[in-house]
């Protein structure tokens, strides 16, 4: 309702027109959203890789402190030992067909942030549940320009069911901000640059800008009108697609409050426009880091996920030497040769990952490092991508949550311990407090 | 009830014997059924019986479906062995029977199909088979006669569908919709409105879409004059500024300042007159910033002012025209009006001379730019054909007031008209009734309704279009006329002979192929080197126009299976090993005489259904089972393992034996042996779609044995036996093309629908424009029903 009122309000000004009662309240804006001098926030990132890992490659000898020689695919991170933890022993218990039939790479993308079993279909009525970084943009969100930031480097499925009667929408988004609406990602760098940093305008002075802002808030007034009338002469279905629209009308209109946080714009004037998708894989990865460090950084979001790519890629390393797609490669059936090649394109990712912790680390936010004050898990929702198991899940997580988390360790837990325990604690660890998420059955110990 | 729907027949039949003579039809000749009177006869005789739902022996699944299933099924899909997931024998009631209807439907497909039971179980006889068949056809529709038009949900445009309605409603040669998140696919399109969602992302693309194509649509250059009127000029030397005129007396110089914005070309022009006195006219010299830049003389006098013009290029910013009077003269013996000459300057006007002429988008919105004080009359006309477009119906009183509100709004603001059409603009495109295709119900309405006819121009363009309806078929619309079957099937077939018909193979035929998968298709560079990203854009390329040839031709829908010509450039054409094909174009090529024929021969499908490194007979076969049979296998079990590719590149020949080994497995033969043999056929076509005879040094095996026996070796004989079944294929192609053109999955219920469209196809030589025509005939295409 809050809402209807500040909308009146600002009709009423609208009618007024008063460009100069604007001008007016401009600093008043200004300065209710400048950042009040305190510790600096904690930031939540998802890193998603497709079709399980080399496990034999990933999961540390022994459990405890992360010394000597690392096991393969985590070699690339050997210098930032000390800033992860290896947790092994996770399970999504609802990636698994629990009389589902097949379909666990779509199932497990979609369970993964979720803990929840997602309704097989190909079509209509997708049903999952509200991923864990969407839980924590709810409230800690709040703060910033955008609640949260979804970003990967594949778009969503071309074609048909994406795998075995499952919509595209499951394997290709572990972000859910309801049951049924996952929440797009961008792909393309430049276009996240340009999302967070504004479309070119960097000179646009501040009065074309209210001006601009002003007349975005009377035409989303005008079309929220139009929606509003419509809802009358609608069904249950169609409303729901009617709900979405008001969504993110409100997300838009939320955004146009906030005035242009000057750090920002100091941020982005001091790095390049990225041009676009770049040819090479890899740098993709790395560019698109780049912009999540960027967008914490400049705190425009706390919380990230991003996938490296959709779950069943079946895109070939040619980069390292692999021409099979990856997808095949995974059904390894125990071949020693395809084995190798699995761990060589884990390794691959591994790598990227040194890149991003890397930067990270090196980016300063208040008296620590980025990486110091953020919560980073790092994985998959399939372990061995032949056996398409969903225990004893490859976990990383990086990153000390202000100095709330021991990292260096590998903390091995009962096998089956439910992943929407970690996600119970770090939701915890920012101020949002739950009873439940998904098949969680209490926060995780031994890590905070 | 019965003799209603024949009539329906009848109708689409003399339909499409009206459609030869139509001149509307350009090259598409539709063959008529030469006995139509028997067609519809024979129509007769296989019109489904509609037999009780409960019969006296119990009701159909204890008489009819139980039996069977107890007899040929429960042994694998009972109470203790559930293969795949799937037990018939749970049903207990009718009602929790009818529920399921999707899977007695899919069983009813195998069990006709002789997919099911397998190899060496108990086999049904023909006459069971059939029986079990037509109860589950009872199960499902009970009666074609009522079945329900289905419901579409509110659709969102998808991506492909806003560029090309932003492209003819606005005008701009633009694709906003390229940066917009992926589109969700569900029953193998991207525009089902279940599936289609709206994220804040999305919407915040919308607002940013918006404004970029109202500043690239409406130009807010400022092409006016710029005018200093005598008045507001300053003077040096003998100049008196008057309330309407600079006058020169003696020596003197009037200056004109100017701001220009828009740098280039202008014309400078001065109007003035003089006070004739002595031998000669007045002079004087124009300068520009103090520079001399042309002399000339004043002959007009009071009565009538002169106009002098000079063109002159300005840079950006400030710059002054000065008038210095040259030749001053006075004589006091001379009569009063005779002995002083001096001149008076009316103003200074600078025009823009070589402005671009306005964008057509621009012209679209502002024909020309109102007068003053009329602006607001002016906008309101706009905004109510803009809105009436771009909401594809006309626009509401309170839609048009809303608009003008904002109008408003931006006029207080001061901002100059061309920015306000611009805001204005902006809100209509990013208004849920431009966004969304909305059909909307009474409150409390009940039962099914024919579409408006606005609502069916809509589903007609975006069906055959991807785009939005043009003028006539709005005008038709609002004439009511469209409605009307013979007016509907005008209309089809002028909208298939638009280029903008070109959405059907773009969208449709791209997606029904699964030809979009060619962008992530990646062979190895290795064994396939040529293959780039232009060589699989021309593969793409080469069975849309095949496609569309199909389409524009009106020829049979078979074509697509056994067509021998198809469309090849240089490259392509070299390619395939086809001599003679020259220039980067692709043209139409005869294909008699060489290997080819069909989508099954096209390098397209070939490379999607392909490995990066081998074929992959199994893709193939289960391509052709999903999108020509319409009998998609299940997905495979887990844990089934793979060939064991053991990293060498397997040959066709080892391959063939692997699967082989792999077909023994009981968990996979049903599958298998209905995928793989089909997928031999096409061994002779490589990963790329090339011609071999040969792998490795290995002769190419091409033979495989459907499930039922029938043998074939080459893909000449497996596309023959492919074809056997004529209305197979053609169901199939029903079901892709009026999921497509409702936006929904298909439900058991729509059966009867298809039923309809492919006996139309039949009837009328399985052409496929014919086939489209009765597409938009169908119920589903036309009504919608108001329950949920």
């Amino acid at each position: 309702m809050n809402h209807i009122d500040r909308k009146t309000f600002l009709r009423g000004v609208g009618t007024a027109m008063a460009l100069p009662v604007l001008e007016k309240m401009f600093p008043m804006t200004a300065l209710a959203s400048s950042l009040p001098a305190q510790a600096k926030p904690v930031r939540m990132a998802f890193l998603f890789v497709p079709n399980g890992v080399e496990i034999n490659h990933w999961t540390p000898k022994a459990a405890g402190a992360l010394s000597g020689e690392l096991p393969n695919i985590l070699q690339p991170l050997s210098e930032l030992r000390n800033d992860f933890n290896i947790l092994t022993g996770l399970t999504q218990h609802h990636a698994r067909a629990n009389g589902d039939g097949p379909g666990d790479h779509a199932r497990s993308t979609a369970c993964w942030l979720t803990g929840v079993q997602a309704k097989k279909t190909a079509g209509s009525d997708i049903r999952n549940g509200v991923s864990a970084d969407q839980v924590a943009a709810r409230e800690i969100g709040r703060n910033t320009k955008f609640a949260s930031l979804e970003i990967g480097c594949e778009r969503g499925g071309v074609s048909g069911d994406c795998d075995s009667g499952y919509s595209c929408a499951y394997s290709s988004n572990v972000s859910w901000r309801s049951e049924n609406t996952p929440v797009a990602k961008e792909v393309n760098p430049r276009l996240v640059f340009e999302r967070l940093f504004g479309n070119g305008q960097a000179g646009e002075e501040k009065e074309a800008q209210t001006r601009r802002d002003l007349f975005r808030q009377s035409i989303l007034d005008l079309v929220s009108e139009d929606a509003s009338r419509l809802k009358a002469q609608l069904g249950t279905r169609d409303l729901r697609k009617l709900d979405e629209y008001f969504e993110g009308v409100r997300e838009i209109e939320k955004r146009l409050q906030k005035f242009e946080n000057s750090q920002a714009a100091l941020i982005a004037a001091g790095v390049g426009k990225p041009n676009g998708i770049p040819a090479d894989y890899g740098e993709h990865i790395r560019l698109m880091g780049d912009m999540m460090v960027l967008a914490f950084q400049a705190d425009l979001t706390r919380v990230c996920t991003f996938m490296f790519a959709n779950d069943g890629s079946n895109r070939s390393y040619h980069q390292i030497g692999v021409s099979e797609g990856h997808h095949d490669v995974s059904h390894h059936g125990r071949d020693p040769k395809k084995l190798e090649k699995k761990r060589q394109i884990d390794r691959f990712h591994t790598e990227q990952l040194a890149y991003i912790l890397r930067k990270m680390k090196e980016t300063k936010d208040g008296d620590a490092s980025l990486l110091d004050n953020t919560m980073l898990v790092y994985g998959g929702g399939i372990s061995d991508g032949d056996r398409h198991n969903h225990d004893n899940l490859p976990i990383l997580m990086a990153g000390k949550a202000g100095g709330r988390l021991k990292t260096g360790q590998h903390i091995v837990y009962p096998n089956e311990t439910p992943m929407t325990n970690l996600f119970l604690s770090m939701l915890d660890k920012v101020g949002v407090r739950m009873d439940k998420l998904g098949d969680s059955t209490g926060k995780l110990q031994g890590l905070f | 009830m019965r003799s209603k729907r024949n009539s329906g027949y009848i109708e689409i039949l003399k339909l499409a014997g009206l459609a030869a003579s139509s001149s509307l039809l350009g090259i598409v000749i539709l063959t008529v059924p030469q006995t139509k009177g028997t067609k519809v006869g024979a129509q007769k005789t296989t019109a489904k019986k509609v037999a009780p739902i409960k019969s006296a022996t119990g009701d159909l699944l204890q008489a009819d479906l139980s039996p069977f299933v107890n007899k040929y099924c429960a042994s694998c899909h009972g109470k203790t062995s559930q293969v795949a997931g799937l037990s018939l024998t749970k049903y207990k009631s009718l009602a929790e029977a009818k529920a399921a209807a999707e899977i007695w439907q899919r069983a009813a497909s195998n069990v006709s199909n002789s997919h099911m039971p397998p190899k060496g179980m108990k086999m049904p006889t023909t006459a069971e088979r059939q029986k079990f068949v037509d109860a589950v056809k009872r199960l499902v529709n009970e009666d074609c006669g009522v079945t329900s038009p289905g419901r579409v949900t509110l659709r969102r445009l998808n991506r492909a569908e806003y560029n090309n309605t932003i492209r003819d409603l606005i005008g701009v040669d633009y694709r906003p919709a390229d940066d917009f998140p992926s589109d969700d696919v569900g029953y193998g399109f991207d525009n089902i409105g279940d599936v289609l969602s709206l994220s804040p992302l999305l919407m915040e693309k919308y607002l940013d879409a918006a404004e970029q194509i109202a500043n690239r649509a409406i130009s807010t250059e400022k092409r006016a004059p710029i005018l200093v009127p005598g008045s507001n000029m300053t003077g040096k030397g003998a100049v008196t500024i008057d309330d309407d005129s600079a006058d020169l007396a003696s020596f003197g110089t009037a200056i004109a300042s100017f701001n220009i914005a828009r740098p280039g070309r202008y014309s400078i022009s001065i109007s003035g007159y003089q006070y004739k006195a002595g031998p000669d006219n007045a002079k004087v010299a124009v300068d520009v910033d103090g520079t001399a830049v042309s002399e000339f003389t004043i002959a007009e006098t009071r009565e009538k002012a002169g106009t002098f013009s000079l063109p002159f290029k300005f840079a950006k910013g400030k710059h002054t025209v000065g008038i210095t009077f040259l030749n001053d003269f006075f004589d006091a013996k001379l009569p009063a009006n005779q002995r002083d000459r001096n001149v008076t300057i009316k103003s200074v006007t600078l025009s823009l001379l070589d402005a671009a002429p306005f964008p057509e988008s621009h012209l679209r919105l502002i024909p020309e730019p109102p007068e003053p004080g009329k602006e607001r009359a002016a906008a309101e006309k706009t905004l109510r054909d803009l809105s009436t477009r771009a909401y594809r119906r006309p626009a509401t009183q309170e839609e048009v007031s809303a608009l003008l509100k904002l109008y408003d709004l931006t006029a207080q603001a001061k901002e100059p008209y061309e920015k306000r059409i611009q805001i204005c603009l902006q809100a209509v495109l990013v208004s849920p009734h431009f966004l969304f295709k909305v059909e909307t119900d009474k409150p409390g309405a009940k039962g099914d309704r024919a579409l408006t006819d606005f609502e069916l121009a809509t589903r007609l363009s975006y069906f055959l279009w991807s785009s939005t309806p043009d003028s006539r078929l709005l005008q038709l619309a609002g004439e009511k006329k469209l409605g009307t079957p013979a007016t509907l099937k005008a209309e089809v077939l002028r909208m298939l002979q638009d280029p903008k018909a070109q959405g059907l193979a773009d969208n449709f035929a791209e997606q029904w192929l699964q030809l979009r998968r060619l962008e992530n298709f990646q062979p190895n560079p290795e064994q396939f080197p040529g293959v780039d990203t232009e060589m699989k854009h021309l593969m793409a390329n080469e069975t849309k126009s095949f496609f569309m040839h199909v389409l524009n031709q009106n020829l049979p829908v078979t074509d697509f299976l056994d067509g021998k010509y198809t469309y090849l450039n240089a490259r392509l054409a070299k390619h395939y090993g086809i001599p003679n094909i020259t220039g980067d174009d692709l043209r139409l090529v005869n294909l008699a005489g060489t290997q080819r024929g069909g989508v099954l021969s096209q390098a397209s499908i070939l490379s999607i259904t392909s490995n990066p490194t081998r074929t992959s007979p199994v893709k193939r076969g289960k391509w052709v089972l999903e999108n020509i049979l319409g009998t998609p296998p299940p997905p495979p079990p887990p844990d089934v393992g793979d060939l064991g590719d053991d990293g060498q590149i397997l040959t066709s020949a080892n391959l063939r034996e692997r699967l082989e080994q792999h077909r023994k497995k009981p968990d996979c033969f049903s599958c298998h042996s209905r995928m793989d043999p089909i997928g031999f056929g096409m061994e002779n076509y490589d990963a790329v779609g090339r011609w071999r005879t040969e792998d490795q040094n290995n002769k190419i095996d091409s033979s495989g044995v459907l499930p039922d026996g029938r043998k074939f070796t080459g893909p000449d004989q497996l596309k023959k036996i492919l074809l056997q079944n004529k209305d197979q294929f053609t169901r199939t192609l029903a079901d892709r093309l009026l999921t497509y053109a409702t936006g929904r999955g298909m439900e058991p219920k729509d059966q009867c629908h298809l039923d309809e469209i492919v006996l139309t196809a039949k009837n009328t030589n399985y052409r496929f424009a014919s086939m489209i025509i009765a597409i938009t005939q169908s119920d589903p295409f036309r009504k919608r029903s108001a329950n949920p």
